[in-house]
């Protein structure tokens, strides 16, 4: 995964397919599968679908799944291009749209941890950092950065220098547009192990598993992914680009 | 003679009557399709056919600025923010006067969407609309994809789907027999080639072949579903047909006539083609990143900006880290630099190659 400096570097890119990941976080009512009904670039794309069911206690996971992303003391740009269903309600719960995350259960403290994350929560787009320690979590929330619109796609590009003293940074652009760039922070937990974090793309509607109840009535949501890709340009992860 | 200049009158009408249509048409929004009124005036025109009312700038700022802009923001800074999205409305332009519609690529694009959307839309109609709970919008999901699957006329050809049968079981075969997972895609990926372009399924005037099913079924994860049974291929048929399927009901409802409709695809066609000379201007920057004398480019960027990477010391102290230490943040941001300025500069050159009249009144008020 070492990055040559001063040549730009694509560490992965996925052109809307279920294959070339290194696994999926799929929860029992949601699926992933690879669609040519509706496309960002190219003739696939993939389709994340959670069911709400009322029954089930369980969280609702339906993202793929990349190992090995950063580390503490990593920067690179992470990227995807996604649709929400036309007539996606939007609701004030959340629904995460991408993910780092990396098991602790060694610490005794925590299990699967997700670092920073991308979510709506109403039409809002929100991200935010995590630090401190596994045993000591932080949060910082940055929040109603954008507005989004269902039935049209849109594009995140993710920039970090991944640190856990005060020298990291975060931005993120969305459409094109910087909406957040935060420096001198830190932007992931201190962690002995210096494990790596995975990055996984797709809907986690987490506010189904952690509110105990779906708000609405829309128990179907499907939302395309497109282009994801991580590199250490900008241009490589922006899926606008390639 | 009296004939013939009634004919060019009525020639010149005929020619002036589009122009004027477009002139309060939504076909170059991007965000809010509010027509134009006393109460949603244009606040800024960019040559003869485009305007932007304030709805336009409100839906603007809100979907990309409100983090940036503040409630009560200065003149000056919404100013910027205008000119931003005058920015946007020409890049979208010149993307349609180099005819990047009309491409057979991004033509191929709008189909989906388009079919995509009226499936939505319909679903919209048929299920949101009525649904009072979550366990009612799948009933009335599943009565809805069951009627139109069941009513759809599809036509299985034998002899394709014993194709497909066959490949299916080298396909798990491979999986069960190959050692290591490398060997296993390879298999899977060498059947998926060999396959031919046999058509498993046609249905109103679409078709279905055995290559899109099996690029579909080799990325299930094992153990995938057999294809032995008609209930098998029904399931793994019924996802694939069913937004076009909604998409045809949709139609026959003459939901593509519906104003909502129109202008969703108007808003999916400019955001594709903003997002196109997005891409166009990131290959530029690309391109940068390519420069024989990167290196030295890089260097100099570091010095002009190493302030930017000073870190934080002790009783308010700053201490700059050597290039050496920030060389990969410093590409990172050499690279964004490198997209904003292209963005900028060919702004600035379709600034001058059309009008822009801003009503600073109307601005203000916001």
């Amino acid at each position: 995964m070492a990055c040559s400096a001063g040549h730009a570097t694509v560490l992965f890119h996925n052109t809307g397919t279920t294959s070339g990941w290194d696994g999926q976080n799929l929860d029992p009512n949601c699926s992933i599968s690879q669609s040519t009904s509706q496309v960002y670039k190219g003739t696939t794309s993939i389709k994340s679908q959670v069911v709400y069911n009322s029954s089930y206690t369980g969280r609702y996971h339906a993202m793929e799944s990349k190992d090995n992303v950063y580390h503490p003391g990593d920067t690179g740009f992470y990227g995807f291009a996604f649709y929400l269903m036309n007539a996606w309600q939007f609701q004030n719960q959340q629904y995460q749209l991408f993910q780092f995350i990396a098991d602790f259960s060694d610490t005794g403290c925590d299990d699967f941890m997700p670092s920073t994350m991308v979510w709506i929560y109403g039409n809002q787009l929100n991200t935010r950092r995590k630090y401190g320690t596994p045993c000591a979590q932080q949060i910082q929330q940055y929040s109603n950065l954008a507005t989004v619109s269902a039935g049209v796609w849109h594009r995140i590009v993710i920039q970090a220098l991944w640190k856990s003293d005060s020298t990291g940074y975060l931005k993120l652009w969305f459409d094109g547009t910087k909406v957040t760039e935060n420096y001198n922070l830190a932007t992931t937990v201190s962690d002995s192990e210096n494990r790596y974090f995975r990055m996984d793309v797709g809907i986690y509607a987490n506010s189904w598993h952690d509110d105990g109840h779906m708000v609405g009535t829309q128990g179907t949501r499907y939302a395309y992914f497109d282009q994801i890709g991580w590199g250490t340009t900008f241009a490589d992860a922006d899926p606008a680009q390639w | 003679m009296f004939s013939k200049s009634c004919w060019l009158l009525v020639g010149w009408l005929m020619l002036g009557l589009p122009a004027n249509s477009r002139a309060t048409s939504f076909e170059r929004r991007l965000f809010d399709f509010t027509p134009v009124s006393s109460t949603n005036p244009v606040v800024a025109r960019i040559g003869n056919t485009m305007e932007i009312p304030m709805s336009e700038y409100r839906a603007y700022v809100a979907a990309e600025k409100e983090a940036i802009i503040r409630t009560n923001a200065s003149f000056a800074e919404k100013q910027a923010v205008l000119d931003d999205l005058i920015g946007e409305y020409l890049l979208v332009d010149d993307a349609y006067k180099n005819g990047v519609d009309k491409h057979p690529e991004f033509l191929r694009k709008m189909d989906y969407t388009r079919t995509i959307l009226l499936s939505e839309f319909l679903t919209a109609q048929e299920v949101d609309a009525k649904a009072k709970t979550a366990d009612e919008y799948h009933r009335l999901l599943a009565d809805l994809q069951n009627r139109v699957f069941e009513a759809a006329e599809i036509i299985v050809s034998n002899e394709a789907y014993e194709k497909l049968k066959k490949a299916a079981r080298e396909i798990n075969a491979a999986d069960q027999t190959s050692i290591d997972r490398k060997a296993s895609m390879a298999r899977i990926r060498a059947v998926m080639e060999s396959m031919d372009e046999s058509v498993l399924a046609r249905y109103d005037n679409e078709k279905v072949t055995v290559k899109e099913v099996l690029a579909i079924y080799a990325n299930l994860h094992a153990p995938r579903p057999r294809l032995e049974t008609k209930q098998d291929l029904i399931d793994i048929l019924k996802p694939l047909v069913m937004p076009s399927l909604l998409a045809a009901e949709a139609r026959k409802r003459g939901i593509e006539n519906h104003a909502d409709f129109k202008n969703k695809i108007e808003q999916n066609r400019n955001a594709l083609l903003r997002i196109y000379e997005h891409g166009r201007l990131q290959q530029q920057a690309s391109d940068g990143m390519k420069a024989p004398d990167l290196s030295e480019r890089l260097r100099a960027w570091y010095e002009q900006n190493k302030e930017h990477y000073a870190i934080d010391g002790a009783a308010g102290s700053k201490t700059i880290p050597p290039y050496s230490e920030v060389r990969e943040r410093v590409e990172g941001d050499y690279s964004v630099g490198l997209w904003e300025r292209a963005e900028a500069d060919k702004i600035r050159s379709l600034r001058k190659s059309n009008q822009v009249k801003i009503d600073d009144a109307v601005l203000g008020q916001y």
